[in-house]
């Protein structure tokens, strides 16, 4: 599977009026393959607008994005088949279903793709499977069904289109707990079982802190900070500055640390942190 | 693309004519308009001319502005101008094959095509420097003898100012649908006129929803505050009317008279 790459972009919104307004400055970055990246930030610090420039719905004001080594502009066609290998989910795609049945909204990306009906059966199928959408829906309306219902059906018809990049724009908002966990749970077993690249943009620290392998962090439309949850989280003053947080974990730990428990500054996951705080207290087993 | 639409876009400022009371700007429009429709020489269309150019000048809007707006009117100039151009009679300075160009052509075309101009930019000069809702608290003030009638002036100009209102919101949400649609391979450039009307399906149905969905969240919020229509509503900014109104609709006056004297006098 290829990877992204990022050379010195830039993007400017309504150049030449009084709105103009510099949304990525100078961003280089590498997405190999693979991996399960989340990305960070403050409203307003780049970060829409960097995830459609993966798959070319903007084009950069400077700069180029290559996918497999290739600039994604180089023609129309070109630009047009990398929509089907970055998938894009928006912010609340439960408002951009509009076909009559489940199964046809699904369906609309393959169908897209001019792909044989057989194929697309198969695909709408395995995608509702990995985001969660019980086969008895197919033939509702998605009109009619519950929010969270609707977003997995957004979902299932951007992974419908087998892409080597899924880029999901704030994916957990306004959803319950419990619809939440079950979500990036499913969002996690289609990583590992596809192998394919995962793009989160989230506000929620806990869950970049649990769900990602690296962290990029956007402050004024450029790439503030790049690592591991690990490097990342070890840094709390700077992310407060951005105006971030670090996760609950992370914070309780380094509270602990104020008040002299001696703790190793790695500490981002409960898990991790229970761990280390239980083996402190004498090696009790829970 | 839908971005770029500036017909109806409102610039803020803080000058002189951004101060004026909408009620003053509305009346000068209707008066460089009938100044304009009055004009019809050289003279009296230059006199109409250096009053804009004077208004703009004075609300610091960039003249690039104003003609990115004629954009979308293009078409409706060149029309004219052909027309005119082509199929006036009079004393004939250029032929070639079927078409004759007249000296009476060639001087309406240049006037046509100046009044359209003045015409647009005076508009646009009005909602770059007025916010719609003052745009339309100062419609609903000019209409309000209409009420005498029974004419729902108060309904209308809650109406138009929702609209206008919606207007950036549904244009950034069509925005966002077509991306969306586009990010799952929907092709709307290319193909047959069946065909791409076919292809805007997607956003037409999600626009909808939404805006149907929102007209009910904004009815529920003003019912939350008790709005109940016109009657007994007061307001928190009143209208008023200060002597640069009074000196501004004096000097429109002074401008439309002087082009009635101009044309009187065939100058």
């Amino acid at each position: 599977m290829p990877d992204i790459r990022l050379e010195s972009l830039r993007y400017v919104y309504s150049r030449g009026t009084p709105f103009e307004k510099v949304a990525l400055n100078d961003v280089t970055l590498d997405i190999p393959a693979g991996q399960y990246v989340a990305l960070l930030g403050h409203t307003g610090s780049g970060k829409s607008t960097l995830i459609q420039q993966l798959n070319g719905l903007l084009t950069p004001t400077a700069g180029r994005v290559l996918y497999d080594g290739e600039d994604i502009h180089r023609s129309k066609e070109a630009l047009r088949d990398i929509r089907f290998r970055v998938g894009l989910v928006f912010q609340y795609p439960e408002y951009q279903l509009f076909e009559e049945t489940v199964y046809k909204d699904i369906a609309f990306g393959p169908g897209n793709m001019r792909l044989p009906a057989a194929e697309i059966e198969e695909r709408v199928r395995k995608s509702a499977h990995f985001a969660g959408v019980d086969e008895s829906l197919f033939d509702a309306s998605p009109l009619e069904l519950s929010g969270g219902q609707k977003r997995r059906i957004a979902i299932a018809g951007v992974m419908a289109m087998k892409p080597d990049v899924l880029v999901l724009d704030e994916p957990i908002a306004g959803l319950d707990p419990a619809g939440c966990r079950s979500l990036l749970e499913n969002i996690k077993r289609y990583h590992r079982s596809t192998g394919c690249t995962i793009v989160l943009v989230t506000h929620e620290m806990n869950v970049a802190a649990t769900e990602a392998e690296r962290l990029l962090v956007m402050r004024a439309g450029q790439i503030a900070l790049d690592g591991t949850p690990q490097e990342v989280f070890s840094r709390p003053e700077e992310l407060r500055s951005m105006g971030l947080d670090i996760p609950g974990a992370a914070a309780l730990a380094q509270a602990l640390r104020q008040r002299g428990v001696s703790l190793p500054e790695s500490i981002y996951s409960p898990k991790y942190l229970a761990k280390t705080l239980l083996s402190r207290m004498g090696g009790v087993s829970c | 693309m839908l971005k770029d639409i500036t017909l109806g876009q409102y610039f803020p400022g803080d000058t002189l004519v951004h101060r004026l009371d909408p009620r003053t700007k509305l009346i000068s429009v209707v008066l460089d308009f009938i100044a304009l429709f009055t004009a019809n020489n050289w003279l009296s269309t230059a006199v109409v001319a250096l009053t804009l150019i004077l208004a703009v000048a004075l609300s610091r809007i960039k003249p690039r502005a104003l003609l990115k707006g004629m954009k979308p009117l293009m078409f409706i100039v060149v029309f004219t101008a052909v027309l005119n151009l082509f199929y006036t009679e009079g004393h004939v300075i250029a032929q070639f094959w079927i078409f004759r160009i007249t000296s009476e052509g060639l001087r309406r075309t240049i006037l046509m095509v100046l009044r359209i101009f003045l015409l647009v930019s005076c508009t646009f000069l009005l909602t770059y420097t007025t916010s719609p809702l003052q745009l339309t608290d100062g419609l609903e003030q000019l209409l309000r003898p209409l009420k005498k009638l029974r004419f729902p002036v108060h309904e209308l100009a809650m109406m138009m100012s929702i609209a206008l209102r919606f207007i950036p919101t549904l244009i950034e949400e069509t925005d966002k649908i077509m991306s969306a649609q586009k990010a799952r391979g929907a092709d709307f450039e290319t193909g047959g006129l069946m065909r791409r009307a076919r292809a805007l399906l997607p956003v037409l149905v999600p626009l909808f929803v939404s805006a149907l969905r929102r007209a009910d969240e904004l009815a529920t919020a003003m019912e939350c505050r008790c709005y109940h229509g016109g009657e007994g509503r007061t307001r928190m900014k009143t209208l008023q009317m200060h002597t640069a109104d009074h000196l501004t609709l004096l000097f429109w006056i002074g401008v439309l008279c002087c082009v009635i004297v101009l044309k009187r006098f065939g100058l």
